[in-house]
C-alpha cells in the first residue's frame, strides 16, 4: 500500500491507497500536527490505523520547491539541506513543513519516501513567461519570478490524455489556476510569484492593477501590512458579495443575486484571460481539460465557461453530465476541440504518481 | 459665442512619457500647418533627444539637450515664434491638451479655468507619469497666455462603457467605491481615432464591427477591445501601469511581489512605485534602452535583447487572445503608434499562431508596408489586420473644437 500525506500545518491527513485501488475511496484519517509530534510510538500508531500490509512508499504533497526541485524526488539528507535553504522565500512553510518531513523520514527510515512540488512541473515554463518586466536585479537576487501552483494536477491533466497536443488545463480549488501545457511542457501559468496574482478565490483579489496598491498607500497612506491583508483575506468572492461563503455554497445564488453574479462574471473573466492567453502562446488548443476538487460544485461556470468559447469549434455535451467515470469527455465526438472532466482527487493523482514514479526509478531505491 | 464658420487654430499639445507631440490644426477645415514632435524627453536612450519640426510640410530636425517637457515646450515655443515671423499664418488661438487620468473628475473634454486646474491638481497622483507633466504645461499655459483659451481632452473618456465584469477588481466592494478603484483605461483618443479611420478604409460601419486595437508606442502601450463602436475592455488598468510591459513600466505584476521587494530592499512605496514606472518594462530587461526598436536590432546578437522582445511580444499575444474571446473573433486588429507600425517584426510575432483565432499575416505585406493606412492580412484570415496611423492630435482638435463652438 502507498500512503498519501497532505497537511496544512496545523492537521496531517493521510490517504491509504492499497494495490490496485480503483473502485472503492482509499482509507482516510486525519491527524493532529501537535498530538503527531508529541507521540511517543508514531509509527506503530499509524499502523494500527493503515491495518494490514506493507508500506511501500509514503508521498507528500509539497507546496513549494523553489529553484532546487524541478522534479518529484526521494527524501534523502540532501533533500533537508536544499529544503531548508528556501526558507528565505517562504518563511512560515518551509520550516514547519521540514519538521513534519523528518518526523516520516525518522519513524519509517526504510520506506522510500516521495516528494511531489506544487511549483516543480513550472521549472520548465518558457524564460519569457517565467519572469516579470522588472529589473534584472529583482529576479536574481529576490528570485522574484513566476513559481506558478498546483503543478502536480496540471501535469497529470497533461498526461491523462493521450492525444496529448496542446492543452489548457484549469484547476478548481481553494485556488483556481490555468494552465497551458504542449506536450507535457507548460508554456502559461495564472498564478505567479505569490497566490494573489491570477484569478481571484474566497478572499483573495487575482490579478491587479500594481499602481492601484501604490495609491492606496501614497494617496490614502494605507500601510504595506493593510494591504497585504485586504488584498488576500478581505477580496476576491467575499470582498465583492459580503458572504463569506465557500465557491460550492455561493453557486447556488449564481442567477438569483446581483452580487453573486458580478462576481462569478468578473471570475469567468480572469479565467477566460488566462484561456485566451494559454491559446495564443500554444497557438491553438486541442484540448481542456477542467479538474480539481471543486470541479463537480462549479459544473454551471464551466458550462457556461465553455459557452462563451464554443466559437473556435467546441461541440458540448447538454447538462447533465452524468458518467461514473473519473474522468471523461463533455463535448461530442465531432467537436474540433475536446472538452474533459477530471474528477480525481488530488490524493488519487499523487497515487497514480507514485505508482509510476516508482515503476521507473525502483532501481534507484 | 463663435460663428461656427470662424476658422480657428488649435495648437494641439499631445504629452507622452518621454514624448511631447505637438500640431496647429486649423478647424474646422482640419488643416493641418504645423505638426512636430519632441522625442526622448529626459529618457535614457542612446540617440540624443531632437525635434522634429514641420511647418506646412516643410521639415527641420533639431538636436537639442530635452531634460523635461517644460522646456521641450518653451523650445516649441519659440520655433513657433520665429515661424510666425515668416509666415503671419501661423498662428494658434487655442491650446489643446491630452490629458491622461482625470479619476473620477472629468468624463468628457473642458475648458480650463482656475477650478479645473484645482481639480486637476488634485489627480496628479493617479497618473504619476503623466499627469504631472501635463499639469505643469496646462499651468504654465494658463499662466504665460491668459488670453489663449485652453481646453483639456480626457485620454479615459473613451472607456467609459467598459462593462461591469471588466471594470471591477475583485477587491472589498466597499474600499472600491469609497476610493474610486476601477478599471478605467487609457490611450482612448488614439483607440477610438484608429476604430474610426479603419472603418472609413473598409468602409464599414463601426456600430456593426468587433475591433482589436494595438497601440503599440515608445511610451505607453495598450490594447483595447471594441465591441459597436464602445470600448469594452482595455489592458491598462485604474493607472497606466497595468497591462502590457512598456518602455519602463512593468505592466502585470503579482502584487505579492510589490510587498515583498519593499519589505525585503526596505524601499518606500514612493522608491518602488519610481522603480515600477521608470526603471521596469524593456529598459529593465534590456537595460541598455528602452526603446523597443533599439531591442530589435540587438535581437539577434544580445540574449537581454531576445528577452525583452520575446516578453514583450508574449504579453502582447495574451490580450490579443483574451480579446479575441470576449469578441468571438474579431473583425478588425489594428496596430498603430510608433511601435505598431514601425516594427514588422512586433506584427509578426503577435500574429504568429493566432490562425485559431482568425488572424492570419501575409508575411510579405507585412515585411513591406512603409507608411499610411494598410492591410495586411492573408486571404483566408477572418479578421483583418490593418495597421492605422494615430492622429491622437487631430482626435483632441476635434473634441476641443466641438467644447468651443458650444
Amino acid at each position: 500500500m502507498i500512503l498519501v500525506i497532505d497537511t496544512n500545518l496545523k492537521e496531517v491527513k493521510f490517504w491509504v491507497f492499497k494495490k490496485n485501488q480503483i473502485e472503492t475511496p482509499p482509507l482516510f484519517f486525519v491527524k493532529d500536527l501537535e498530538e503527531l509530534k508529541a507521540s511517543k510510538n508514531l509509527k506503530q500508531e499509524i499502523l494500527n490505523l493503515t491495518g494490514r500490509g506493507r508500506i511501500s512508499a509514503i508521498s507528500f504533497r509539497v507546496l513549494f520547491g523553489g529553484d532546487f526541485f524541478d522534479q518529484t524526488i526521494v527524501i534523502d539528507q540532501d533533500f533537508f539541506t536544499k529544503f531548508s535553504k528556501l526558507t528565505d522565500l517562504f518563511p512560515f512553510y518551509i520550516p514547519a513543513m521540514s519538521n513534519i518531513l523528518k518526523i516520516f523520514y525518522r519513524e519509517f527510515e526504510d520506506v522510500p519516501q516521495v516528494a511531489f512540488f506544487e511549483t516543480a512541473f513550472f521549472s520548465r515554463l518558457p524564460p519569457a513567461e517565467k519572469f516579470y518586466a522588472i529589473p534584472h536585479e529583482f529576479y536574481q537576487e529576490n528570485r522574484i519570478k513566476k513559481w506558478g501552483f498546483h503543478g502536480i494536477f496540471h501535469e497529470a491533466n497533461s498526461n491523462i490524455f493521450p492525444c496529448a497536443g496542446k492543452c489548457i488545463s484549469i484547476v478548481f480549488d481553494k485556488q483556481t489556476t490555468v494552465c497551458a501545457v504542449n506536450d507535457h511542457q507548460p508554456f502559461s501559468i495564472s498564478l505567479g510569484y505569490t497566490p494573489l496574482e491570477g484569478v481571484m478565490s474566497r478572499t483573495s483579489c487575482g490579478d491587479l492593477d500594481p499602481g492601484i496598491v501604490f495609491y492606496l498607500m501614497n494617496v490614502h497612506k494605507f500601510s504595506i501590512y493593510k494591504i497585504d491583508d485586504m488584498l488576500k483575506n478581505e477580496s476576491g468572492f467575499l470582498g465583492l458579495t459580503g458572504y463569506d461563503l465557500e465557491l460550492k455554497e455561493l453557486v447556488k445564488f449564481y442567477g438569483q443575486d446581483p452580487k453573486v453574479n458580478l462576481a462569478f462574471e468578473i471570475y469567468q473573466g480572469q479565467i477566460i484571460k488566462y484561456i485566451g492567453e494559454g491559446i495564443s502562446v500554444l497557438g491553438g488548443v486541442d484540448n481542456i481539460i477542467f479538474a480539481g476538487s471543486q470541479v463537480d460544485a462549479l459544473l454551471p461556470i464551466i458550462h457556461s465557461l465553455i459557452k462563451r468559447i464554443s466559437f473556435l469549434g467546441i461541440n458540448m455535451k447538454s447538462l447533465p453530465w452524468k458518467d461514473k467515470k473519473e474522468t471523461f469527455q463533455i463535448t461530442s465526438p465531432e467537436s474540433k476541440i475536446k472538452a474533459y472532466l477530471n474528477r480525481m482527487d488530488l490524493p488519487a493523482i499523487i497515487y497514480y504518481e507514485t505508482v509510476k514514479f516508482l515503476h521507473k526509478n525502483l532501481s534507484k531505491i | 459665442m463663435r460663428s461656427r464658420r470662424n476658422k480657428v487654430n488649435i495648437l494641439v499639445l499631445n504629452c507622452g512619457s518621454s514624448s511631447l507631440k505637438y500640431k496647429i490644426i486649423s478647424m474646422p477645415g482640419e488643416e493641418e500647418l504645423v505638426c512636430g514632435e519632441a522625442e526622448r524627453v529626459g529618457t535614457k536612450t542612446q540617440d540624443p533627444s531632437l525635434i522634429t519640426h514641420s511647418v506646412l510640410g516643410k521639415k527641420r530636425v533639431l538636436e537639442v539637450k530635452l531634460e523635461d517637457h517644460s522646456l521641450a515646450l518653451n523650445k516649441i515655443l519659440e520655433l513657433l515664434n520665429q515661424d510666425a515671423l515668416d509666415n503671419p499664418a501661423i498662428t494658434f488661438d487655442v491650446f489643446a491638451h491630452r490629458y491622461v487620468h482625470p479619476g473620477n473628475f472629468f468624463s468628457k473634454p473642458v475648458r480650463v479655468d482656475n477650478l479645473v486646474l484645482r481639480k486637476l491638481n488634485e489627480t496628479l497622483v493617479l497618473a504619476a507619469i503623466h499627469n504631472p507633466i501635463v499639469y505643469k504645461l496646462i499651468e504654465f499655459c494658463h499662466r504665460q497666455y491668459q488670453s489663449v483659451e485652453q481646453f483639456v481632452v480626457f485620454d479615459t473618456a473613451f472607456h467609459k462603457t467598459i462593462p461591469p465584469e471588466f471594470s471591477t477588481y475583485a477587491l472589498d466592494a466597499k474600499i472600491s467605491k469609497k476610493y474610486g478603484l476601477k478599471k478605467i483605461g487609457f490611450h482612448g483618443i488614439s483607440h477610438q481615432f484608429v476604430m474610426e479611420e479603419s472603418c472609413r478604409f473598409l468602409n464599414r460601419n463601426p456600430k456593426e464591427q468587433k475591433i482589436i486595437s494595438c497601440h503599440l508606442g515608445t511610451g505607453g502601450s495598450s490594447v483595447c477591445a471594441i465591441n459597436q463602436g464602445k470600448s469594452i475592455n482595455n489592458s491598462m488598468g485604474f493607472t497606466p501601469l497595468e497591462g502590457l510591459i512598456m518602455n519602463t513600466r512593468c505592466g502585470d505584476l503579482d502584487p505579492g511581489a510589490i510587498f515583498y521587494i519593499m519589505f525585503k530592499e526596505s524601499f518606500s512605496p514612493i522608491e518602488t512605485e519610481n522603480i515600477l514606472n521608470k526603471k521596469s518594462g524593456i529598459l529593465g530587461i534590456f537595460n541598455s534602452s528602452s526603446d523597443l526598436r533599439e531591442v530589435v536590432n540587438s535581437v539577434d546578437k544580445d540574449p537581454k535583447a531576445k528577452m525583452a522582445f520575446d516578453m514583450y511580444v508574449r504579453r502582447a499575444k495574451a490580450y490579443v487572445g483574451f480579446y479575441a474571446l470576449i469578441l468571438k473573433k474579431a473583425d478588425i486588429l489594428i496596430f498603430t503608434d510608433s511601435l505598431g507600425s514601425g516594427v514588422p517584426l512586433l506584427r509578426q510575432g503577435i500574429c504568429e499562431g493566432m490562425d485559431c483565432l482568425g488572424v492570419s499575416l501575409d508575411q510579405e505585406k507585412n515585411r513591406a508596408y512603409r507608411n499610411g493606412i494598410c492591410q495586411l492580412s492573408s486571404a483566408e484570415s477572418e479578421t483583418q489586420i490593418l495597421v492605422v496611423p494615430t492622429n491622437e492630435e487631430l482626435m483632441i482638435a476635434r473634441q476641443a473644437y466641438k467644447e468651443l463652438i458650444k
